[in-house]
């Protein structure tokens, strides 16, 4: 998969999940009680639509930017940068040349975050399967996002 | 690129020349840092991250230069292009080329017509992001104004944490 120049190369794409490691597990609007979950589902859900690369999930306390891991976690800051006000999450993209190397999502956790089906709250988009869009390098434009289920949102 | 263990990161300084300032104070020329950047053949992406052109005039809403991995309210949120319509005077352009009609449609559904710089300067009201993916709530009134001219700076490296 490829977009604006950028391309992982073909096969896995291994993602370590670390979301549960600093915010508190609770049940969540869906019935989960796991944010790992919610964002294992999303990416299972990009894997239907993908072809030359898959997402594949592993758990590990590794963190850092530009260090070749793709990581996704809660944190108060961008590794060492704040997030500003507002700012939900973000998604990185290293490269080296045309290839990609790195993607990691950091969620804002001052943020008060649940998981739901459907449009809920009427919102039309989603955090965590626009963040994975970014790290498959699939544009946040797809038609696929606004139907697809395992949504996060903040409630604040 | 230095690297500290597994940690490493690339930002981009983007100075301004300053053509008015609208709210705050600024200098001359003022020079923010945004996350990501090229070094080499190395490039550090950040989602929503603003891009400047040299030479390209916007009006930018700043806060915490530095200390943000984004300087600008929002990310390219904060960002708005100025653009001569026919009549030669400055529209307002959004993050995506469309014309801003209104403050208060950021982050909503499109409107028709255009708003012009005056206009849209003395707005007093605050904007509010409400669908935008990446944005909550932003209330623009904390930012430091500034209608800037961009310069053709626009320097990358690394450093470490």
């Amino acid at each position: 998969m490829t977009t604006k120049g950028l391309r992982w190369r073909d096969g896995d794409i291994p993602m370590s999940l670390q979301l549960d490691d600093t915010m508190t597990a609770r049940v969540l609007i869906d019935g989960k009680n796991s944010w790992n979950a919610v964002a294992r589902e999303a990416l299972n859900i990009w894997n239907d639509q993908l072809s030359h690369v898959q997402f594949t999930t592993f758990s590990s306390t590794q963190r850092g930017d530009g260090d070749n891991h793709n990581e996704v976690f809660f944190s108060s800051n961008i590794f060492g940068h704040a997030f500003g006000d507002g700012v939900l999450a973000i998604t990185t993209a290293w490269k080296v040349g045309s290839e990609r190397v790195e993607g990691d999502t950091v969620v804002n956790d001052a943020i008060n975050w649940d998981s739901y089906r459907g449009s809920l709250y009427g919102f039309d988009d989603s955090v965590d399967c626009a963040a994975f869009s970014r790290t498959s390098s699939v544009t946040r434009s797809d038609s696929i996002i606004p139907t697809m289920p395992g949504r996060w949102w903040s409630l604040s | 690129m230095r690297n500290t263990g597994r940690q490493k990161s690339i930002v981009t300084l983007v100075s301004f020349r300053v053509q008015a300032v609208h709210k705050g104070r600024a200098d001359s020329v003022v020079t923010l840092q945004f996350l990501g950047g090229t070094v080499g053949d190395v490039t550090l992406d950040v989602s929503d991250m603003p891009k400047f052109k040299p030479g390209e005039r916007v009006v930018l809403f700043v806060e915490k230069n530095g200390a943000s991995a984004s300087p600008l309210i929002g990310f390219y949120h904060g960002k708005f292009s100025l653009q001569k319509d026919a009549s030669g005077r400055d529209v307002v352009l959004k993050h995506n080329g469309e014309p801003l009609a209104d403050v208060a449609e950021l982050g909503h559904a499109k409107r028709p017509g255009t708003r012009h710089v005056s206009r849209f300067l003395t707005k007093s009201s605050p904007a509010k992001y409400g669908r935008a993916p990446c944005e909550a709530t932003i209330d623009m009134r904390r930012a430091i104004c500034f209608l800037l001219l961009a310069t053709a700076v626009l320097p990358s490296f690394g450093y470490d944490f």
